[in-house]
């Protein structure tokens, strides 16, 4: 696939420093000098801000200027000449550098950021006599509130960074400049804690900051940044694959950092990325396999009686067939890792009963987005969603969701551009949107529907893409049997916000979608994503820059895992099961044949499989079932009954409780390997630490099990997995770790010289014309009722992941919220009689919870908010295990309660 | 689940009068550059910049709050704290800065018991340090509300309030017939 035609570029050409550079236009001089090595100091400056000209250290001389000029706000022009090093400049440096030392402490050994501070470095640089001013310096006291970071206003040289990557990256502004001239500080409004102010902790103002002001309270005292040994890595997280730099010292991580030149965060990361990679450290780490013995207990062995203990367990378990086994497969796992899950279970242990946690957010884009456009994927990239004139995002909280690709709606926001929120719920984004349509729970559908009604008979769909790049466009218009007024009443919104959502999308030059779990996890999620899908393509909105239909995945690597084929009825490279020309490709390539070649069962249908005995051994890799699956009772009475349940974990967590053996598994910085993040670019993890006693890669340990069952497998690192991955699945053709070293990549990319696909769709259709599908609405079957008067919505928090496995093992996470809770409009929490904090019991028809009740200003009256990462409450719990038909994702995003104190 | 709690809490919510800053809100809504107008109108109505207002405009003109509060603190013209009852003012000018007006200081906030900017507890005193009186030539000078003092010594600016109180208790609720008298300090 070739990469878009690249607009013309205008170029500039300049002299600094003798030397001739081209650059593009709009490009600074400072930027300019930097991209030709040309080092010119500066304190305000950060790539992620707009230039602020404050410090006034970047001052150059410019042939001509009257006055020498900050290069950081200075535009490149033609012609220009720019001496960066003129004893006049190198003398106005050092005055400055001079008047902020003599303001400063000097308290270097024992300031955090020593041996990384840029004053520290300049004032060595420019040979500064100390305080040569005389001045008493403040004597601010320091704060220590936060969980997180520390703050000491006497360190702080007044550079605003904070200040702006807080308001203008983050769109937030805890941070303020408070009085003036020689009183001025930085402080938050009337000194309130950061946590009153709307600090999400994600500690950018700390990354931001040149000096010691700000610092990462839970690394203090850890280690000297030129102690650290570092390692550019990437989160394992959420979806969005930032970039991250971890520093390990002593065999421990200590801090993380995000380079700014690489990766698709541009050097922000979240409050996870930042301060969450401490479980890494933690004591509760599994470090060695565990089997259990006759008297029923687990105890620790050694690998060769546990591998011998998983082959003889697997191999009685199939003795009656490969169906008789599965093998659950997971997002935190590594495409090799995935990919030697499911080889394992196709051609070693015989069945095609392989899944993973991935089909909660990615089942709707195979069954929706793969017939319709051609690939199962987000069409568009993160760095183009600010590139739309019209965002519509509907059932993601993106800012907790996926907090850095946030930023790039945080960003089109700044820039005027108008943001269109779908949700129940008003979240951070639609408290900030043009138009927020707060849709009753489970009616999107009805809602699209009008908006696509709104769009067909007003004239503005774009009939000329409809009719060369689509089919399917009657069949669309005759399932649209619902007014914008009757959609809109269905939907409990205005039938005029309604209507000029549709009319701003549809007038839009370039619209993009972004949907998530929010769509995905309803009981009809697919047909949500289909009537997204039509109103993409009922606009030509698709193909461009800032358009397209993108869907959000949900782990670091739930793209990979379906990519790879962890899914009961695809082959890896989406090579459906009954494709035998596609099944014979992917047999050749995989030197061994797949057994079963008949869809076998989800996750969910796999523990059912267990209830009706039909399933006796399963393998359950890095997933929580426990916690993260609905239906409670009937997931651990499947779990408890299996005959044989192999679980690999880094913890011991719930699900492992009920296993035959445990297998200790290495986290993200033990071990190699790459991810496919949201925007499908494949990107490297990399080995910064030893595994941690016994553990080891979850590559090694399913190569180890499918050679202890006979397979014969050579693999010696996750690279010889990765090059047959390339030979595999066509899209990866392309990629090497060689090529992938200094940045990822996006598939497709089907040779090593092609640069990846960055916006699909861009030629056309793989299937040469898109679907048009018609849009079915169905009443959502759980609407609130005189037994259970309230509607419990569920959803992710920005301090936590999954199932809190990793994140609840993080000191620097769990220090920010506390356990499962529910929020509750304080109308109803009035109501009920109840009080902030109380704990409450939370009774569906299929289950009950007891968390604690929170007051919230997100939820209407009527609705409660409930949060899905905590297994001593978890949320999952009060569903039913109604799964959409169509993809089978169990719908954990409604369900009717009745709440009480407990 | 970012709860914002608002800063100036549930309780307090129920009892301020919002009334005047919602009222200056819609005059000023979409126009550009209006905060420094709103400011001064929540100051003129309220007597002062109160936290719930504050809140209450930067939620209204959808800008941080530390943004409206940065501003609020630069500029001498706003308190963010309500005035009390007399205001002491002592000039800290160029004249009166080399003559001595920092000693004057520092002996008023000892008997007043509080620092520059703050009001005493039983709220009948505010102190307030400016840039200039315009009575350079009697440096250095204190002004009690509209009274002027003049070639001022610590120990004579802390008689003058002395003298002040005193004339205030006697006249039972305040200072109007001091305030009539002029200021004797040129004489000397």
């Amino acid at each position: 696939m070739a990469p878009l035609p690249e607009t013309e570029v205008k170029t500039i050409t300049l002299t600094i420093d003798d030397q001739e550079v081209t650059v593009p236009a709009g490009t600074t001089v400072l930027e300019a000098a930097r991209s030709v090595g040309i080092d010119i100091p500066t304190l305000c400056h950060d790539p992620r801000l707009e230039p602020f000209g404050a410090c006034r250290l970047c001052l150059v001389e410019v042939e001509g200027g009257r006055a020498p000029m900050p290069s950081c706000a200075l535009k490149a022009g033609e012609a220009m000449v720019v001496k960066t090093r003129t004893e006049r400049i190198m003398r106005l440096r050092k005055f400055v550098i001079e008047l902020l030392l003599s303001n400063h402490p000097l308290d270097c050994p024992v300031c955090e950021a020593a041996g990384d501070c840029r004053l520290q470095d300049y004032a060595y640089e420019y040979g500064v006599a100390v305080s040569p001013w005389g001045w008493t310096p403040h004597e601010y006291p320091t704060r220590d509130d936060h969980p997180n970071i520390a703050r000491d206003p006497n360190r702080c040289i007044l550079c605003g960074r904070c200040v702006r990557i807080c308001r203008d990256v983050m769109g937030i502004g805890c941070w303020g400049f408070r009085s003036r001239g020689y009183d001025t500080i930085i402080d938050t409004p009337y000194n309130m804690p950061l946590q009153a102010v709307d600090c999400v902790s994600c500690g950018q103002c700390v990354s931001a900051c040149p000096v010691g002001a700000l610092n990462m309270k839970r690394s203090r005292f850890a280690a000297r940044n030129w102690q650290t040994e570092k390692t550019i890595t990437t989160c394992g997280y959420c979806a969005v694959g930032c970039e991250m730099e971890v520093q390990t010292f002593r065999g421990k991580v200590v801090r993380v950092k995000a380079p700014f030149s690489q990766g698709v965060n541009e050097g922000n990361l979240c409050v996870k990325g930042r301060f969450g990679i401490d479980y890494v450290n933690s004591d509760e780490r599994l470090t060695a396999p565990l089997v259990r013995g006759e008297d029923g207990l687990l105890k620790p062995a050694d690998w060769e009686t546990a591998l011998a203990r998983v082959a003889e367990g697997l191999k009685k378990a199939k003795a009656g067939g490969g169906k008789a086994v599965g093998v659950i497969a997971s997002t935190r796992c590594t495409n090799e890792e995935n990919y030697l899950l499911q080889k394992l279970a196709r051609t070693v242990l015989g069945t095609a009963n392989i899944d993973s946690g991935a089909r909660l957010n990615q089942a709707a884009a195979l069954a929706t987005l793969r017939p319709m456009l051609g690939y199962p994927a987000m069409t568009n990239s993160i760095a183009d969603l600010d590139k739309a004139d019209v965002l519509l995002v509907v059932g993601s909280n993106t800012t907790e969701e996926h907090p850095v690709l946030a930023l790039r709606i945080v960003k089109a926001l700044r820039e005027g551009k108008t943001l269109i929120v779908v949700d129940p719920r008003c979240t951070a984004l639609a408290k900030r949107a043009s138009i927020h349509l707060p849709v009753k729970p489970g009616t999107d559908g009805a809602l699209l529907k009008g908006m696509l009604r709104h769009i067909v008979d007003t004239g503005l769909a774009d009939k000329d893409f409809v009719a060369q790049s689509t089919e399917g466009y009657d069949e669309l218009v005759s399932s649209l049997d619902l007014t914008p007024e009757a959609a809109a009443g269905i939907a409990g919104v205005e039938a005029a916000d309604l209507k000029s959502a549709a009319e701003a999308y549809a007038q839009a030059a370039a619209a993009g979608i972004v949907y998530s779990a929010g769509v995905t996890q309803q009981a009809k999620g697919a047909a949500i994503v289909r009537a997204l899908v039509d109103l993409a393509l009922l606009t030509g909105n698709i193909g461009r820059l800032g358009t397209g239909v993108n869907s959000l995945s949900g782990g670091a690597n739930a793209q990979g895992a379906c990519d790879m084929g962890c899914l009961p009825d695809f082959l890896p490279g989406f090579r459906a099961l009954d494709d035998t020309d596609g099944v014979k490709a992917v047999e050749a390539a995989m030197g061994a044949k797949v057994a079963d070649k008949k869809s076998g069962k989800t996750v969910d249908e796999m523990l059912q499989a267990v209830a009706a005995g039909e399933i006796k051994g399963l393998y359950v890799v890095g997933e929580n079932l426990s916690t993260s699956q609905p239906d409670r009772d009937a997931v651990v009475s499947a779990l408890q009954g299996v005959e044989f349940l192999v679980v690999q974990d880094l913890f011991f967590s719930e699900t492992a409780r009920y296993a035959d053996v445990v297998l200790p598994a290495c986290t993200i910085v033990e071990r190699d390997g790459t991810f496919t993040n949201t925007e499908r670019r494949v990107q490297r993890i990399r080995g910064a630490l030893e595994p941690r006693g016994d553990a080891r890669p979850d590559w090694m340990i399913t190569r180890d099990v499918a050679n202890a069952l006979g397979a014969g497998w050579s693999y010696a690192s996750a690279e010889d997995v990765f090059a047959e991955i390339g030979k595999v699945i066509p899209e990866y053709a392309g990629f090497s770790y060689e090529r992938l070293e200094e940045q990822g990549l996006q598939w497709p990319c089907l040779s090593s010289e092609d640069a990846g696909t960055p916006v699909l769709y861009a030629e056309g259709f793989p299937g040469g014309k898109a679907v048009l599908a018609p849009v079915e609405y169905q009443e959502p079957s759980e609407t609130a009722s005189g037994e259970f008067p309230f509607l419990l919505t569920t959803g992710i928090e920005r301090e936590h992941f999954g199932t809190g496995v990793r994140t609840r093992q993080a000191t620097g996470l769990t220090g920010l919220v506390g356990g499962g809770r529910l929020e509750m409009s304080a109308a109803d929490v009035a109501k009920l009689g109840l009080a902030d904090g109380d704990t409450i019991k939370v009774t569906s028809r299929y289950g009950s919870i007891e968390p604690l009740v929170v007051v919230g200003d997100s939820v209407p009256e009527g609705l409660v908010f409930m949060p899905q990462h905590y297994a001593e409450a978890p949320a999952a719990w009060l569903f039913g295990g109604e799964a959409d038909a169509v993809t089978g994702v169990p719908a954990m995003k409604l369900v009717a309660v009745r709440i009480e104190k407990a | 689940m970012t709860v914002a709690e608002s800063p100036a809490g549930p309780a307090t919510e129920a009892a301020f009068d919002y009334g005047p800053v919602d009222e200056l809100l819609s005059k000023y809504r979409g126009i550009k550059g209006s905060l420094i107008p709103l400011l001064q109108g929540t100051q003129a109505a309220y007597g002062y910049l109160p936290k719930e207002a504050m809140v209450r405009i930067a939620q209204g003109i959808g800008e941080p709050l530390s943004s409206i509060f940065g501003v609020a603190t630069f500029y001498a013209q706003f308190r963010l704290i309500p005035r009390a009852r007399n205001v002491v003012r002592i000039c800290h000018g160029t004249a009166c800065h080399v003559s001595g007006a920092p000693l004057v200081s520092l002996e008023v906030e000892k008997h007043l018991g509080i620092q520059d900017g703050e009001n005493t507890e039983d709220m009948l005193y505010t102190l307030e340090s400016v840039a200039c009186l315009g009575a350079c030539g009697m440096a250095p000078v204190m002004m009690i509300n509209d009274r002027t003092y003049g070639k001022l010594t610590p120990d004579k600016a802390v008689g003058a309030l002395k003298d002040f109180s005193a004339a205030e208790a006697g006249s039972g609720n305040g200072a109007g017939k001091a305030e009539a008298q002029e200021a004797s300090g040129e004489e000397e």
